[in-house]
Protein backbone atom coordinates (compact mmCIF):
# COMPACT_ATOMS: atom_id res chain seq x y z
CA UNK A 1 0.00 0.00 0.00
CA UNK A 2 1.71 3.59 -0.91
CA UNK A 3 1.58 6.28 0.94
CA UNK A 4 -1.32 8.10 -0.92
CA UNK A 5 -3.59 4.77 0.43
CA UNK A 6 -2.38 4.61 3.39
CA UNK A 7 -3.22 8.96 4.10
CA UNK A 8 -7.00 7.83 2.27
CA UNK A 9 -7.01 5.79 5.17
CA UNK A 10 -5.97 7.97 7.62
CA UNK A 11 -8.68 10.62 6.62
CA UNK A 12 -10.92 8.28 7.09
CA UNK A 13 -9.99 7.25 10.48
CA UNK A 14 -8.09 4.23 10.31
CA UNK A 15 -5.69 4.25 12.98
CA UNK A 16 -3.72 0.84 11.68
CA UNK A 17 -2.84 2.90 8.42
CA UNK A 18 -1.50 5.81 10.53
CA UNK A 19 0.88 3.49 12.28
CA UNK A 20 2.10 1.86 9.15
CA UNK A 21 2.78 5.17 8.07
CA UNK A 22 4.36 5.89 11.11
CA UNK A 23 6.38 3.13 11.14
CA UNK A 24 7.49 3.82 7.56
CA UNK A 25 8.70 7.20 7.55
CA UNK A 26 10.01 7.84 11.37
CA UNK A 27 13.49 6.63 10.97
CA UNK A 28 13.51 9.89 7.81
CA UNK A 29 12.03 12.62 9.96
CA UNK A 30 13.73 11.57 12.77
CA UNK A 31 17.40 11.70 11.22
CA UNK A 32 15.87 14.98 9.13
CA UNK A 33 15.16 16.79 12.47
CA UNK A 34 18.19 15.45 14.53
CA UNK A 35 20.46 17.12 11.69
CA UNK A 36 18.60 20.09 12.27
CA UNK A 37 18.27 20.31 15.52
CA UNK A 38 21.38 18.86 16.83
CA UNK A 39 19.36 17.03 19.31
CA UNK A 40 17.90 13.87 19.73
CA UNK A 41 15.60 14.99 22.70
CA UNK A 42 14.23 17.48 20.61
CA UNK A 43 14.99 15.49 17.10
CA UNK A 44 11.97 12.79 19.08
CA UNK A 45 9.40 15.54 20.01
CA UNK A 46 9.75 17.15 17.11
CA UNK A 47 9.27 13.44 15.22
CA UNK A 48 6.37 13.04 17.12
CA UNK A 49 4.51 16.45 16.47
CA UNK A 50 5.48 16.41 12.66
CA UNK A 51 3.01 12.53 12.34
CA UNK A 52 0.73 14.72 15.55
CA UNK A 53 0.52 17.19 12.09
CA UNK A 54 0.28 14.75 9.68
CA UNK A 55 -3.11 13.15 11.83
CA UNK A 56 -4.72 16.22 12.22
CA UNK A 57 -4.31 17.64 8.24
CA UNK A 58 -4.89 13.94 6.85
CA UNK A 59 -8.45 15.25 5.22
CA UNK A 60 -6.62 18.05 3.60
CA UNK A 61 -3.71 16.26 1.98
CA UNK A 62 -4.48 15.61 -1.85
CA UNK A 63 -3.01 12.40 -2.63
CA UNK A 64 -1.15 13.00 -5.84
CA UNK A 65 1.83 11.09 -5.29
CA UNK A 66 3.55 13.90 -3.27
CA UNK A 67 3.57 12.80 -0.35
CA UNK A 68 7.48 12.94 0.78
CA UNK A 69 7.12 16.79 -0.13
CA UNK A 70 4.40 17.14 2.02
CA UNK A 71 5.96 15.26 5.06
CA UNK A 72 9.12 17.56 4.87
CA UNK A 73 7.12 20.26 4.59
CA UNK A 74 5.23 19.77 8.14
CA UNK A 75 8.44 18.57 9.62
CA UNK A 76 10.52 21.71 8.22
CA UNK A 77 8.22 24.72 9.50
CA UNK A 78 8.37 22.38 12.78
CA UNK A 79 11.90 22.64 12.84
CA UNK A 80 12.09 26.49 11.44
CA UNK A 81 9.56 27.38 14.41
CA UNK A 82 11.88 25.18 17.10
CA UNK A 83 14.86 26.97 15.89
CA UNK A 84 12.99 30.82 16.47
CA UNK A 85 11.67 29.90 19.59
CA UNK A 86 15.21 28.81 20.91
CA UNK A 87 16.93 31.82 19.07
CA UNK A 88 19.36 29.49 17.28
CA UNK A 89 18.72 30.19 14.29
CA UNK A 90 22.00 28.98 12.63
CA UNK A 91 23.77 27.79 15.47
CA UNK A 92 23.07 24.00 16.30
CA UNK A 93 25.28 22.05 18.36
CA UNK A 94 25.11 18.63 17.57
CA UNK A 95 25.50 15.59 20.05
CA UNK A 96 29.06 14.53 18.00
CA UNK A 97 29.52 11.58 20.58
CA UNK A 98 27.15 9.67 18.19
CA UNK A 99 30.33 9.73 15.92
CA UNK A 100 32.39 8.14 18.27
CA UNK A 101 33.91 4.97 17.20
CA UNK A 102 32.58 1.96 18.78
CA UNK A 103 35.81 0.87 20.45
CA UNK A 104 38.52 2.85 22.05
CA UNK A 105 41.50 1.41 20.91
CA UNK A 106 44.73 3.32 19.46
CA UNK A 107 43.31 4.43 15.70
CA UNK A 108 45.59 4.63 13.13
CA UNK A 109 46.46 8.38 12.19
CA UNK A 110 43.98 8.07 8.89
CA UNK A 111 41.55 6.94 10.90
CA UNK A 112 42.18 9.70 13.40
CA UNK A 113 41.95 11.90 10.52
CA UNK A 114 39.15 10.82 8.91
CA UNK A 115 37.03 11.26 12.13
CA UNK A 116 38.70 14.65 12.25
CA UNK A 117 37.38 15.81 9.15
CA UNK A 118 33.95 13.80 9.76
CA UNK A 119 33.48 16.43 12.62
CA UNK A 120 34.85 19.20 11.14
CA UNK A 121 32.07 18.98 8.27
CA UNK A 122 29.27 18.05 11.17
CA UNK A 123 29.79 21.51 12.65
CA UNK A 124 29.96 22.92 9.18
CA UNK A 125 26.74 21.61 8.78
CA UNK A 126 25.50 22.72 11.99
CA UNK A 127 26.68 26.05 11.74
CA UNK A 128 24.89 26.72 8.35
CA UNK A 129 22.25 29.10 8.43
CA UNK A 130 19.08 26.95 8.81
CA UNK A 131 17.32 27.08 5.48
CA UNK A 132 20.49 26.80 3.75
CA UNK A 133 21.03 23.59 6.31
CA UNK A 134 17.35 22.08 5.72
CA UNK A 135 17.69 22.60 1.54
CA UNK A 136 21.12 20.18 2.03
CA UNK A 137 19.96 18.00 4.33
CA UNK A 138 16.36 16.87 2.01
CA UNK A 139 19.21 17.00 -0.57
CA UNK A 140 21.78 15.13 0.12
CA UNK A 141 20.30 12.57 2.93
CA UNK A 142 16.27 12.31 1.94
CA UNK A 143 17.16 12.40 -2.03
CA UNK A 144 14.44 14.83 -2.85
CA UNK A 145 14.66 16.58 -5.88
CA UNK A 146 15.02 20.26 -6.12
CA UNK A 147 11.41 20.62 -7.29
CA UNK A 148 10.33 18.84 -4.13
CA UNK A 149 12.72 20.54 -1.85
CA UNK A 150 11.21 23.74 -3.12
CA UNK A 151 7.57 22.47 -2.70
CA UNK A 152 8.52 21.24 0.71
CA UNK A 153 9.99 24.66 1.67
CA UNK A 154 8.04 26.52 0.04
CA UNK A 155 10.43 28.11 -2.48
CA UNK A 156 11.39 28.48 -5.93
CA UNK A 157 13.31 25.93 -7.64
CA UNK A 158 16.12 28.95 -8.69
CA UNK A 159 15.73 29.71 -4.33
CA UNK A 160 16.61 26.15 -3.43
CA UNK A 161 19.74 25.97 -6.29
CA UNK A 162 21.05 29.36 -4.35
CA UNK A 163 20.74 28.00 -0.91
CA UNK A 164 22.66 24.59 -2.08
CA UNK A 165 25.38 26.54 -3.70
CA UNK A 166 26.09 28.25 -1.01
CA UNK A 167 25.74 25.89 1.13
CA UNK A 168 28.03 23.57 -0.55
CA UNK A 169 30.49 26.43 -0.94
CA UNK A 170 30.76 27.11 3.01
CA UNK A 171 31.35 23.37 3.34
CA UNK A 172 33.93 23.19 0.53
CA UNK A 173 35.50 26.08 2.60
CA UNK A 174 35.68 23.72 5.51
CA UNK A 175 37.49 21.07 4.05
CA UNK A 176 40.09 22.86 2.65
CA UNK A 177 43.74 22.53 3.65
CA UNK A 178 44.62 24.71 6.27
CA UNK A 179 47.13 27.39 5.34
CA UNK A 180 50.35 25.41 6.35
CA UNK A 181 49.30 22.07 5.72
CA UNK A 182 50.69 19.67 4.06
CA UNK B 1 35.14 32.74 -11.35
CA UNK B 2 33.88 29.11 -11.47
CA UNK B 3 31.74 28.23 -14.37
CA UNK B 4 30.06 25.33 -13.70
CA UNK B 5 28.12 26.38 -10.29
CA UNK B 6 24.80 25.97 -11.51
CA UNK B 7 25.26 22.15 -12.48
CA UNK B 8 26.94 21.77 -9.40
CA UNK B 9 24.55 20.33 -6.96
CA UNK B 10 22.29 18.40 -10.18
CA UNK B 11 26.18 17.18 -10.53
CA UNK B 12 26.51 15.43 -7.47
CA UNK B 13 23.45 14.01 -7.10
CA UNK B 14 23.70 12.19 -10.36
CA UNK B 15 21.29 14.16 -12.13
CA UNK B 16 22.49 15.51 -15.02
CA UNK B 17 22.21 13.72 -18.49
CA UNK B 18 24.94 12.33 -20.28
CA UNK B 19 25.71 15.92 -22.38
CA UNK B 20 25.91 17.98 -20.42
CA UNK B 21 28.40 16.17 -17.96
CA UNK B 22 30.55 14.88 -20.57
CA UNK B 23 30.36 18.80 -21.15
CA UNK B 24 31.70 19.49 -17.51
CA UNK B 25 34.24 16.77 -17.65
CA UNK B 26 35.50 18.32 -21.29
CA UNK B 27 35.71 22.09 -19.23
CA UNK B 28 37.16 20.49 -16.08
CA UNK B 29 40.59 19.33 -18.21
CA UNK B 30 41.14 22.59 -19.47
CA UNK B 31 40.05 25.01 -16.51
CA UNK B 32 41.84 24.72 -12.70
CA UNK B 33 39.31 26.22 -11.11
CA UNK B 34 36.72 24.26 -11.95
CA UNK B 35 38.64 21.03 -11.37
CA UNK B 36 39.46 22.04 -7.84
CA UNK B 37 35.89 23.42 -7.12
CA UNK B 38 34.37 20.13 -8.56
CA UNK B 39 37.21 17.85 -6.42
CA UNK B 40 36.54 19.62 -3.26
CA UNK B 41 33.13 19.35 -3.63
CA UNK B 42 32.73 15.75 -4.92
CA UNK B 43 34.43 14.95 -1.52
CA UNK B 44 32.29 16.82 0.91
CA UNK B 45 29.30 15.34 -0.65
CA UNK B 46 31.06 11.62 -0.20
CA UNK B 47 31.64 13.42 3.37
CA UNK B 48 28.38 14.35 4.03
CA UNK B 49 27.07 10.88 3.19
CA UNK B 50 28.76 9.33 5.85
CA UNK B 51 27.48 11.62 8.35
CA UNK B 52 25.38 8.86 10.68
CA UNK B 53 22.06 10.19 12.53
CA UNK B 54 21.69 8.25 15.38
CA UNK B 55 18.28 6.17 15.40
CA UNK B 56 15.21 7.25 17.92
CA UNK B 57 16.11 5.82 21.13
CA UNK B 58 11.81 4.50 20.86
CA UNK B 59 9.49 4.25 18.82
CA UNK B 60 7.61 7.35 17.51
CA UNK B 61 3.99 5.26 17.89
CA UNK B 62 4.77 4.97 21.72
CA UNK B 63 4.35 8.84 22.00
CA UNK B 64 2.01 9.01 19.04
CA UNK B 65 -0.40 6.73 20.40
CA UNK B 66 -0.69 8.27 24.12
CA UNK B 67 -1.31 11.61 22.24
CA UNK B 68 -3.90 10.34 20.35
CA UNK B 69 -5.54 8.53 23.62
CA UNK B 70 -4.53 10.39 26.76
CA UNK B 71 -7.30 8.74 28.62
CA UNK B 72 -5.37 5.36 28.03
CA UNK B 73 -1.94 5.95 29.59
CA UNK B 74 0.31 3.29 28.63
CA UNK B 75 -0.28 0.91 25.60
CA UNK B 76 -1.64 -1.40 24.69
CA UNK B 77 -3.97 -0.19 27.13
CA UNK B 78 -7.01 -2.76 26.58
CA UNK B 79 -4.69 -5.72 27.33
CA UNK B 80 -4.88 -4.24 30.99
CA UNK B 81 -8.74 -4.35 30.95
CA UNK B 82 -9.03 -7.48 29.20
CA UNK B 83 -8.38 -10.39 32.01
CA UNK B 84 -10.13 -8.42 34.73
CA UNK B 85 -13.12 -8.06 32.35
CA UNK B 86 -13.13 -11.21 30.87
CA UNK B 87 -12.45 -12.77 34.66
CA UNK B 88 -15.63 -10.61 35.33
CA UNK B 89 -17.42 -11.84 32.89
CA UNK B 90 -17.06 -15.50 33.58
CA UNK B 91 -17.76 -15.00 37.13
CA UNK B 92 -20.88 -13.48 35.74
CA UNK B 93 -21.92 -16.68 33.94
CA UNK B 94 -20.81 -18.75 36.89
CA UNK B 95 -22.78 -17.56 39.12
CA UNK B 96 -25.79 -17.10 37.07
CA UNK B 97 -25.37 -20.70 35.98
CA UNK B 98 -24.79 -21.72 40.11
CA UNK B 99 -28.05 -20.18 40.76
CA UNK B 100 -29.23 -22.37 37.75
CA UNK B 101 -28.16 -25.70 38.64
CA UNK B 102 -28.36 -25.24 42.16
CA UNK B 103 -31.18 -23.32 43.10
CA UNK B 104 -31.76 -19.45 43.45
CA UNK B 105 -28.06 -18.04 43.93
CA UNK B 106 -27.67 -16.70 47.68
CA UNK B 107 -27.86 -12.58 48.39
CA UNK B 108 -24.02 -11.84 48.64
CA UNK B 109 -23.90 -13.76 45.16
CA UNK B 110 -26.47 -11.83 43.69
CA UNK B 111 -25.79 -8.94 44.94
CA UNK B 112 -22.02 -8.98 43.12
CA UNK B 113 -23.61 -10.27 40.30
CA UNK B 114 -25.55 -7.06 40.10
CA UNK B 115 -22.59 -5.46 40.98
CA UNK B 116 -20.15 -6.88 38.12
CA UNK B 117 -23.07 -6.32 35.50
CA UNK B 118 -23.45 -2.59 36.27
CA UNK B 119 -19.59 -2.83 35.62
CA UNK B 120 -18.89 -1.53 39.45
CA UNK B 121 -16.50 -4.28 39.85
CA UNK B 122 -13.81 -4.32 36.90
CA UNK B 123 -10.64 -3.77 38.45
CA UNK B 124 -8.24 -6.52 39.49
CA UNK B 125 -7.98 -6.11 43.09
CA UNK B 126 -12.00 -6.15 42.91
CA UNK B 127 -12.08 -8.88 40.86
CA UNK B 128 -9.55 -11.06 43.22
CA UNK B 129 -12.05 -9.90 46.40
CA UNK B 130 -15.04 -11.19 44.67
CA UNK B 131 -13.42 -14.02 44.09
CA UNK B 132 -12.55 -14.75 47.49
CA UNK B 133 -16.19 -14.12 48.87
CA UNK B 134 -17.36 -16.13 46.16
CA UNK B 135 -15.37 -19.14 47.10
CA UNK B 136 -16.43 -18.75 50.85
CA UNK B 137 -20.16 -18.25 49.76
CA UNK B 138 -19.90 -21.37 47.31
CA UNK B 139 -18.55 -23.26 50.07
CA UNK B 140 -19.76 -22.14 53.42
CA UNK B 141 -23.42 -23.52 53.77
CA UNK B 142 -24.09 -21.14 56.54
CA UNK B 143 -23.77 -18.68 53.90
CA UNK B 144 -25.94 -20.79 51.68
CA UNK B 145 -23.33 -22.48 50.00
CA UNK B 146 -24.06 -25.73 48.50
CA UNK B 147 -21.11 -27.37 49.60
Amino acid sequence: MNDDQLMTRIAAGEEAAFRLLVERWEHQVHAFHWRMTGSREEAEDLTQDTFLKVHAHAGGYRPEGRFQSWLFRIAGNLARSWARRRKIVGWVRFDLDVHDRAGREPAPDAVVAGEQLRQRLQRALAGLPPRQREALVLRRYHDLSQRDIAAAMGASEGAVESLLVRALETLRRELAPEPGAG
Amino acid sequence: MNHIDKHLTAWLGGGLDRTVREQIRSHCEVCEDCRRLLARSEAAWQLLGELPAPAPARPAWEGIALALHPQRPGSPAWLRWSYPAAAAAALVCGVLLGGRIAGEPDGVARILADDIIAGTLLSESAAADLDGLLTTAWNDPAQGGTR
